[in-house]
């Protein structure tokens, strides 16, 4: 008989199976509409199971007044260490011995009482539910939790961890500021902000990838930005389910209008001044939390073009600078292909003295032109690939060495002609022109099908692949903003800072084909005139 | 409903490449063996009757109402006899679309003659293809760009040519009206070729009153553009050479700097295949409102194939070359002008009993 009694169960054991129980309920019920309740042995059960197996989740628990239970979670890693001990810990254990705590208490309510009189934090507030506490513990919120109280305190004790502002690494500039976006998206918003100073500056923040919670925040200017470009943004990027956004780069290509043109149709920049202009040219600027690379849209085809400096610089400069850019888009895109077609199928367009040394100099070569550029263009690629993945050092070597050891000992072996070599060359330069290193990438793809026609179809194929191409970029559209604005359709207003750039007094309005109002920039006849002022001061 | 996308601006590129692409490549020829040294004279005069013509045609349609001819034609004729009158046109366009890529390709061939025929003709069609499917807004759009290269590229040769001009071969300016009469049949052909393409995309037009402005002004700078390549022709290559070469002006441009025909030749072989693709718009959005298809895009396809066939026989069949100055004004007299009236007659009866009028 003494064999069936049970043996009564210790406190532990008690707890435990209180617990067990607790956890079995809150596997059935959804954390979405779970609300706090007011026993605290109860929340922290909850608490516990929700982080179950979450080693760096931190529970402290201390009493404050008279003895009221009281308790502070948060994840150590993301916290700040001094905000928890000098603005939490400290003052709600030294205020709460006053003698005035218990009727304080009486008149606020404990939780009121915390947040209003005790804590030396700027962002405090009152949470109720389960959902919002794991998403402020995860965010790097310390929660406080009291007995009683079915309502917690959220307390923004972030530790602002990464780099600092430093100086951009991809898009260089003699002239012109030096701040480059960091990791940190607050500091990123910080960055804009200041230099936008304006209550119309807009941050809208959304939560991005079901497991990452990547934040992502949508910046524009009321007032300036078409409503529904804004509009159009945010239902792209509503429309995203995801588990993870790790890098700007895998939204723009959820949100792109052509996910299948090798052209980007969305600007992304890690300059600070870049962002600042095109929110001025009410665009819609993307941050995405984790990545210095921050993405404009929309974007059209002259913008990719275009680097911040030009507009540093007084305007002859930039406009023969955006010239030879454009210029060199079409070389990097062109030259081996019109090299091809021409020593294929068009000797006569050759003046004669140069055919005779082209032809002196491809006499040892055993292959077809088209194969020799296809050969060379293929190992050039290979080594800007080595040397842009290799530690920097090497990948100079690397490229110094296939540049002139390797280059030089193909055309004493006979492999390549030495214009070939001069051909390919030119062209490598001309695509490092390029500013946007995603416009580079579009033209290196199309460069070996326009060889391939090159070869086979002299200029007519040439012909063939620049109008597939014109017809391709007529096609795009970037937020539906043709891509090809303001050249097709043209715009004059737009046409000012496109592959040229108008005097700055004289670029009186914003984009027309971007923003629908307020185009007004700069006030009509802004020009310099020493004379007038000559007068105002005898005045 | 259709989307209004064509602006005024558009619009005149449009008749620009109805007209330039090929006028420049075949017209010369005959119209300096006819009119001898008077040869431009044709044009101006072709170019100005058949500019009231269309002004007549394309106003009273724009009045008359945005929709599509085919639904004008059903309401003016008659559901069944509307639709038949069109019959004509569509085999007219499918006859001007094999003709126009046996144009392009045999003007290809005396560059890349290395290469076969057929390959250029699927090469074409292959860039026809898909302009047609993007739609008439790309297609505006890219002609815009591509009549801008081709206008720049005649520029070119005109400044190239400067030194090679010899004025006295321009005369002597012998006036036959005869003759002046008899050239400008050829290019009538030419310059009655916009009406048709806007009556089909009249409903996508944003300002009608602006794009019939537009058409006109392109029709006078067309004229322009031809009688001043004839003169420099004449000037440069004298009557007799330019009355029988198959393509002068590409020959001018090859006079002076070497590798300069490149270029004439890239923005000549855009401006043909846009004017191709223009064409195939226009026929395939007739046959497909015609027939009252949801999407023209269905068509695409099978009528290129269709297209491409008839234009690889045509290119073997070279009676059809010989004899093309009697097959165009034979197009002109027995298609395009009788249509053209009957259209304005059917307008102007309607408006007179008080039909749509917008």
């Amino acid at each position: 008989m003494s064999n069936n009694l049970k043996k009564p169960l210790t406190i532990k054991e008690k707890k435990e199976e209180k617990l067990k129980k607790i956890r079995e309920e809150s596997l059935d019920k959804k954390i979405d509409n779970l609300k706090l309740e007011e026993t605290l042995e109860e929340n922290l059960i909850y608490i516990e199971s929700i982080f179950d197996k979450i080693s760096d989740l931190v529970i402290k628990e201390f009493s404050i007044g008279n003895s009221i239970n009281t308790v502070l979670i948060y994840i150590d890693d993301l916290v700040n260490k001094a905000d928890i001990t000098d603005n939490i810990l400290r003052p709600l254990m030294i205020t709460s011995f006053n003698e005035e705590f218990e009727d304080d208490i009486l008149n606020y309510g404990l939780e009121e009482l915390v947040k209003r009189k005790i804590i030396n934090l700027g962002d405090v507030r009152t949470v109720i539910d389960f959902k919002s506490i794991v998403e402020d513990i995860l965010e790097g919120y310390g929660i406080l939790l009291f007995e009683g109280v079915n309502k917690a305190i959220s307390l923004n004790i972030q530790e602002k961890k990464g780099r600092s502002v430093e100086t951009p690494e991809i898009e260089t500039v003699v002239r012109g500021p030096k701040e480059a976006f960091v990791e940190n998206i607050n500091t990123n918003l910080g960055l804009i902000r200041k230099k936008i100073k304006t209550s119309n500056l807009k941050f809208e923040r959304f939560k991005l990838g079901r497991v990452s919670k990547t934040d992502v925040v949508i910046s524009y200017i009321e007032g300036i930005v078409d409503h529904k470009l804004v509009k159009e943004v945010k239902a792209r990027i509503a429309e995203i389910d995801i588990d993870s956004i790790a890098e700007s780069g895998t939204l723009e290509q959820l949100i792109e209008d052509n996910p299948f043109s090798p052209f980007p149709q969305i600007i992304s920049t890690e300059r600070a001044d870049r962002a600042v202009d095109s929110l001025n040219k009410g665009r819609v600027v993307i941050l995405v939390d984790g990545t210095p690379f921050i993405l404009i849209t929309p974007s059209v085809f002259v913008d990719f073009l275009q680097a911040s400096e030009d507009y540093y610089n007084r305007f002859l400069f930039p406009t023969a600078i955006r010239l030879l850019r454009f210029i060199a888009f079409w070389i990097a895109l062109l030259a081996p292909s019109i090299y091809v077609a021409i020593t294929t199928f068009h000797q006569e367009m050759i003046p004669t003295s140069l055919l005779i040394n082209i032809a002196a100099s491809r006499a040892g070569v055993p292959f077809p032109a088209i194969v020799e550029a296809t050969l060379m263009e293929i190992s050039f690629e290979a080594l800007r690939e080595a040397g842009l993945r290799l530690p920097m050092p090497v990948g100079q070597a690397v490229s110094i060495v296939g540049a002139l050891i390797v280059g030089e000992a193909a055309v004493q072996a006979g492999i390549v002609s030495q214009a070939m070599v001069i051909v390919v060359a030119l062209t490598g330069i001309a695509s490092f022109t390029v500013p946007s290193y995603a416009m580079g990438l579009g033209v290196r793809v199309f460069r070996f099908p326009i060889m391939f026609l090159a070869g086979t179809w002299g200029m007519f194929g040439i012909t063939f692949a620049v109008l597939a191409l014109l017809i391709h970029l007529s096609n795009l559209r970037s937020f539906g903003v043709p891509y090809l604005s303001p050249l097709v359709p043209i715009n004059w207003s737009g046409l000012r800072d496109s592959i040229i750039k108008v005097p700055e007094w004289a670029r009186n309005s914003r984009s027309p084909f971007i923003v629908k109002r307020n185009e007004h920039r700069i006030k009509f006849n802004s020009m310099p005139s020493p004379e007038d002022r000559s007068d105002n001061n005898e005045e | 409903m259709e989307v209004k996308k064509i602006n005024s601006r558009q619009s005149f590129w449009l008749v620009i490449v109805t007209i330039i692409p090929t006028i420049i490549l075949l017209i010369p020829r005959y119209l300096i063996g006819e009119g001898r040294q008077i040869g431009w004279l044709s044009v101006l005069v072709s170019g100005f009757l058949i500019g009231i013509i269309n002004y007549i045609l394309l106003k009273l349609s724009f009045d008359y109402s945005s929709n599509s001819l085919v639904s004008d034609c059903k309401e003016i004729f008659g559901s069944i006899i509307g639709k038949l009158i069109l019959i004509p046109y569509v085999l007219f366009l499918i006859d001007i679309d094999t003709f126009l890529i046996e144009e392009g390709t045999s003007f290809i061939s005396i560059v890349v003659p290395k290469a076969p025929e057929i390959g250029f003709e699927i090469l074409i069609s292959l860039l026809v293809i898909y302009i047609v499917y993007s739609g008439i807004e790309s297609l505006a759009r890219v002609v815009e760009i591509g009549m801008i290269l081709l206008i720049l590229s005649v520029g070119i040769i005109l400044i190239a040519d400067y030194y090679l001009i010899d004025v006295k071969l321009l005369f002597p300016l012998t006036f036959k009206p005869n003759q002046i009469i008899k050239a400008s049949l050829f290019p009538n052909y030419w310059f009655i070729l916009p009406t048709i393409v806007f009556l089909v995309i009249k409903p996508y037009l944003k300002e009608k009153e602006k794009a019939l402005k537009a058409i006109l002004w392109a029709n006078l700078f067309s004229q322009f553009v031809v009688v001043v390549l004839i003169i420099v022709s004449i000037s440069v290559l004298g009557v007799e050479l330019s009355s029988i070469l198959n393509f002068p002006f590409y020959m001018l441009s090859k006079l002076t700097l070497i590798g300069l025909e490149v270029i004439i030749f890239v923005a000549w072989i855009i401006g043909i295949t846009l004017k191709i693709s223009t064409f195939y718009y226009i026929s395939i959005k007739l046959i497909s409102d015609l027939f009252e298809l949801n999407s023209y895009k269905k068509l695409i396809l099978p009528f290129s194939i269709m297209i491409l066939a008839v234009a690889a026989i045509r290119v073997e069949i070279s009676l059809i070359d010989l004899t093309l100055k009697y097959f165009i004004v034979i197009n002109f007299f027995v298609i395009q002008l009788p249509l053209t009236i009957i259209f304005i007659i059917g307008y102007l009866v309607k408006r007179k009993k008080g039909g749509k009028n917008e």
